[in-house]
C-alpha cells in the first residue's frame, strides 16, 4: 500500500496541490515508521516483504485473513502479533482523517482539470484512502471476549463468598469496540455482575422453594445495534424489591412519604444510581457500602453511554448499557449561530422544530424567558448565540425573540430537564471526529471538545450538560435554594416545591415549617408541662421532650426560656432532632401545604425566617429551622441537660 | 553554551522563542472564535488536523493593541508541554545563535505578568533580545492582573 501512495505521488507532483503532497509524505513517513518496528519484531526479511504487500496496519494477523490466500495465512501463522504502542496509532488516525480531508479537496479540482490521467489517480487515491481509513479504524478495536475471559473467574469467586450457585454464558463475544470503551466499561460491568451475584441470585433453597433451577445464571449479550454497542447483563434472581427501595429513600430523606406513592417503578429505579443508596443493612466485602452504581453509572455516562435496569420480581434484572462504537467519533448535529459553527451532540438532541414567523404567536414570554408550548410541554427558550456569548460576525437574522421570524429550536434533553436551543441555521447530521480541547480553554467551558469539519472549518462540540447549566443562571427565575441535581423529582413541575406544615405562631400569624422538621402532632395539657432548671419539659413516649415557643424563639427572647401558657391544651409539633425529642407550642396547627421553594424576600431581614410565600391570599413566614436550633438547642451551654439524655 | 533562538517582533519588541520549539510558521491562518476562553486567547486553528491555541502576544503583553496589524498577521506554531500553541506576531526576524554570557535574567521590578512571560533577555549588539517562556504564556491565573 505504501508503495502505491509512492508511485501515486509522482503523477502527482506535475499537480499544482503541495497540500496534498505534503500530508502524503507525513502519512508515507508514518507508515514506514511502523514498517520498521515491525521489521525489529520479526527481523524475518521475507515477512516484511509480505507486510508490505498487504496491510502493514494489522495489529493482529488474523485480520488478514480476508483478503489473503491460503500460502499467506500460513507465513501469518508462524508470527506472533505485533505490538505497536497506542499512540503511534493514534498518530497514524490523526493523519489518515487529515488524509481524508485532503481528499475532499483535491477531487473538485480534478474534475475541474478534464484530465483523464490526472482524475484516475485522484479516483485511485480516493479508494486507497478509504480503505486506509477503515483499517486504521480498525486496529484500534478489540472484541468484548477479551474483556469477559476474566468474569467466569470472578463469578466463581463471588458466588463462593456469597454462598450461591452461580453460572455465566456468553453471546457475541465477537463484537468489536474500542480500546478505550473496552477499558471504560470493565469496572462498570464487574461492578453489575458483583451485584447480579450478591443482590440478585437468592441462595439455592430460596431458589428451590420458588420452583427455579437450582444454579443461578447470568447471560451476558453483546451486540451492534445502529452504531451503537449494547451490552447486556441478564440474571434470573429475586429482582429489585421497590418496597425496600421506596423505605431506603425516605429513609435518606430523598423523597418524602408522600411523594413516594406516587412513583413508579422506573422512577424508583433511578434511586438505585444515587450517592449513597444501598438496600443492605450492613456493609459487607462485596456490597453494601452504597457505593457502586452511582460510579457504575457516571462511567458509563462519562463514555456517553446510557445504562437502563429493569427489573420483575422474582424473575430477574435486565440491565441494558449502551455505549458508542468509539470514543472519538459520535453522531453530531451541526448549527450555526452568530457566525460560528456549534456541534449538538445527538444523544442530547430530542427532535429539531421550525417554528414560522406566523406561529410566533406560541411563544409566550414566562418572567422574561420565552417559552414554547411543544404539545403539552412548556420549552423554555435559549438562543445559543446568547449563551456563547460572542460578538455575533456579521448581522444576526433573529432578534428579540417574541418578534423575530422563523425559528430553529434544537429540542435538547439534559439534567433531568428539557429546553430549546435558537439556533440561525441547522446544517446537518454528521460523525464528528473530536479532538480534546487544549487545556488553557477547558476552565469551565461550555464545550466538550471541538472536531474539524470536512472543510477545515472548527466547530466546536457543545457539552450540552455545561450548557443547561448555564441556562439556569441565564433565566430569570432562579431557586432560592439551589436544587440538586439528584432531585429529578423536583425538577418535574416547573416550580420547585416543598411540603410545608402551616401553623399559626403568636405574634407572627400564620407559618410554615419545613416537613422534614416535622415528626408528630400532637395536643397536651398544659399541667404536665414540669418546669425544670429554667427549662420547659414534658414527659412525652417514655422521653423527655423539651418545649420550646416558637414565638419566644422568633423574638430571640431568650431571658426566660420558659413559655408562657395562656391555655389548657397546648399544640406541639415535635419533632425528635439528633440531639432529642423537641416540641414547638404554637397556637394552631393548620394543614400541609406544598409551597414553592422560591420565597419572596423579607425586607428588612428578620431573624429565624426563610422569608414569606403566598398562598392563595394567605401570606406565610416560612421559618429558618436550622437558624432558629441554632441558637436554642446546639449552644453547647444550654447543652448538659440533653448530653444526660443522649 | 550556544542557544539557537528564533526572533520575531511584537508591538516593537524583540522576542526570542528556543528554535527546537518552533514547528512552522503561516501566513493568514483562519481562527476559530472560543467562547468563554481568556481575553488573549484568539480561539483555535486549524493546522492539518491538529488544533492550536491562537493567542494574540500584544494582549497577553499587555503591549499596546490599538495598532492592529490584521493586514499581514503572521502565526509562529509552537510546541510548548503538550499543547500547540500559535503565535500571533508582527514580523519574524532572524534566528540568533546566542552565548549564555550574554544572558541576563529579567529584572525583579519589572511586575509580576512580565516577569512570568519573559525568562531574561539578550544583550543583541543593537538591542535586547526578550525570551519568551512559553509556559507562562499558558496561565490563566495571572491575566487577571492587567485585564481589569
Amino acid at each position: 500500500m505504501i508503495a502505491q501512495l509512492g508511485a501515486l505521488k509522482n503523477p502527482l507532483n506535475a499537480a499544482d496541490e503541495d497540500m496534498v503532497l505534503s500530508v502524503l509524505n507525513e502519512v508515507e513517513n508514518e507508515l514506514a515508521l511502523e514498517e520498521e518496528a515491525s521489521a525489529d519484531v520479526e527481523a524475518v526479511a521475507s515477512a516484511k516483504h509480505l507486510l508490505i504487500e498487504s496491510a502493514p496496519l494489522e495489529v493482529e494477523p488474523v485480520h488478514a485473513t480476508e483478503e489473503g490466500a491460503a500460502w499467506e495465512l500460513k507465513a501469518y501463522d508462524s508470527l506472533a502479533p505485533i505490538k505497536v504502542s497506542v499512540e503511534l496509532l493514534d498518530t497514524l488516525i490523526n493523519n489518515v482523517s487529515e488524509l481524508v480531508l485532503a481528499r475532499n479537496r483535491l477531487i473538485p479540482f480534478a474534475e475541474k482539470f478534464v484530465d483523464k490521467n490526472f482524475l484516475n489517480t485522484v479516483s485511485t487515491i480516493d479508494k486507497l484512502t478509504i480503505e486506509l481509513q477503515d483499517k486504521i479504524i480498525r486496529t484500534r478495536m478489540q472484541t468484548v471476549g477479551q474483556l469477559w475471559s476474566k468474569l467466569p473467574r470472578l463469578v466463581r469467586d463471588v458466588s463462593l463468598h456469597c454462598e450461591k450457585e452461580v453460572q455465566i454464558f456468553f453471546t457475541g463475544e465477537d463484537t468489536e469496540l474500542d480500546r478505550t470503551l473496552l477499558d471504560a466499561i470493565k469496572d462498570p460491568l464487574t461492578h453489575i455482575i458483583r451485584n447480579c451475584i450478591d443482590h440478585g441470585i437468592e441462595p439455592v433453597s430460596e431458589r428451590l422453594a420458588r420452583g427455579k433451577p437450582r444454579v443461578g445464571t447470568i447471560h451476558l449479550k453483546a451486540s451492534h445495534d445502529n452504531g451503537m454497542v449494547v451490552i447486556e447483563v441478564d440474571d434470573d434472581g429475586q429482582g429489585i424489591d421497590y418496597e425496600i427501595v421506596k423505605a431506603k429513600a425516605i429513609q435518606k430523606k430523598f423523597i418524602t412519604e408522600f411523594e413516594a406513592h406516587a412513583l413508579s417503578e422506573e422512577e424508583l429505579t433511578q434511586f438505585i444510581f444515587m450517592p449513597g443508596f444501598s438496600t443492605r443493612e450492613s456493609v459487607t466485602e462485596i456490597s453494601g457500602r452504597g457505593v457502586g452504581m452511582d460510579v457504575v453509572k457516571t462511567n458509563i455516562t462519562s463514555i456517553g453511554g446510557t445504562i437502563k435496569i429493569s427489573s420483575r420480581r422474582y424473575q430477574g434484572v435486565q440491565c441494558v448499557i449502551r455505549i458508542p462504537l468509539t470514543l472519538a467519533i459520535i453522531p453530531a448535529l451541526l448549527v450555526r449561530a452568530g457566525g460560528e459553527y456549534y456541534a449538538i451532540p445527538q444523544l442530547n438532541l430530542m427532535e429539531l422544530v421550525r417554528l414560522k414567523s406566523s406561529a410566533a404567536n406560541e411563544l409566550e414570554n414566562f418572567y422574561g424567558t420565552p417559552v414554547f408550548r411543544l404539545r403539552d410541554m412548556l420549552l423554555p427558550l435559549f438562543h445559543l448565540s446568547d449563551l456563547v456569548d460572542l460578538e455575533p460576525k456579521g448581522a444576526r437574522p433573529l432578534d428579540d425573540p417574541l418578534t423575530m421570524g422563523a425559528l430553529n429550536i434544537a429540542v435538547i434533553q439534559s439534567l433531568g430537564t428539557q429546553f430549546g436551543l435558537v439556533v440561525d441555521e441547522v446544517l446537518r447530521l454528521q460523525e464528528v471526529v473530536i479532538k480534546p480541547l487544549p487545556t488553557l480553554l477547558r476552565p469551565g467551558s461550555l464545550f466538550s471538545g471541538a472536531t474539524i469539519l470536512g472543510d477545515g472549518q472548527i466547530s466546536l462540540i457543545l457539552d450540552i450538560d455545561q450548557v443547561a447549566l448555564k441556562t439556569r443562571v441565564f433565566s430569570r427565575v432562579k431557586p432560592l435554594i439551589p436544587t440538586q441535581e439528584a432531585a429529578p423529582l423536583l425538577n418535574k413541575s416547573e416550580v420547585p416545591k416543598q411540603k410545608m406544615l402551616l401553623v399559626s405562631i403568636s405574634g407572627y400569624g400564620l407559618s410554615a415549617i419545613p416537613i422534614e422538621y416535622v415528626n408528630r402532632m400532637d395536643k397536651v395539657a398544659a399541667s404536665k408541662i414540669i418546669r425544670s432548671a429554667h427549662r420547659d419539659v414534658l414527659q412525652y413516649d417514655q422521653q423527655v421532650l423539651r418545649v420550646l415557643d416558637l414565638s419566644q424563639m422568633l423574638n430571640q427572647s431568650s431571658t426566660s426560656s420558659q413559655i408562657e401558657i395562656y391555655e389548657e391544651q397546648l399544640s406541639l409539633v415535635i419533632y425528635f432532632s439528633p440531639q432529642g425529642p423537641l416540641g414547638f407550642v404554637v397556637q394552631d396547627i393548620d394543614q400541609i401545604v406544598e409551597l414553592p421553594k422560591e420565597l419572596h424576600r423579607t425586607s428588612p431581614f428578620q431573624y429565624g425566617l426563610l422569608g414569606m410565600s403566598l398562598l392563595g391570599d394567605r401570606l406565610v413566614n416560612v421559618l429558618n429551622m436550622p437558624e432558629l436550633l441554632q441558637l436554642e438547642v446546639l449552644q453547647p451551654q444550654t447543652l448538659p441537660l440533653f448530653e444526660s439524655l443522649t | 553554551m550556544n542557544t539557537l533562538l528564533f526572533s520575531f517582533r511584537v508591538g516593537g519588541y524583540l522576542f526570542g522563542a528556543p528554535a527546537s520549539s518552533v514547528v512552522e510558521l503561516s501566513r493568514e491562518v483562519e481562527v476559530f472564535r472560543v467562547p468563554g476562553s481568556p481575553p488573549f486567547v484568539k480561539g483555535l486553528i486549524n493546522l492539518r488536523g491538529q488544533l492550536a491555541v491562537a493567542i494574540d502576544l500584544k494582549k497577553k503583553m499587555g503591549l499596546d493593541s490599538t495598532t492592529e496589524s490584521s493586514e499581514r498577521q503572521l502565526c509562529i506554531f509552537m510546541e510548548t508541554t503538550n499543547t500547540l500553541i500559535g503565535l500571533m506576531v508582527d514580523d519574524v526576524h532572524e534566528m540568533f545563535n546566542v552565548g549564555i554570557s550574554d544572558f541576563v535574567s529579567s529584572p525583579v521590578n519589572l511586575g509580576e505578568q512580565v516577569d512570568e512571560l519573559v525568562s531574561g533577555v539578550y544583550k543583541l549588539p543593537n538591542g535586547l533580545l526578550h525570551v519568551i517562556n512559553l509556559a507562562g504564556l499558558l496561565k490563566t491565573n495571572e491575566q487577571k492582573n492587567f485585564v481589569h
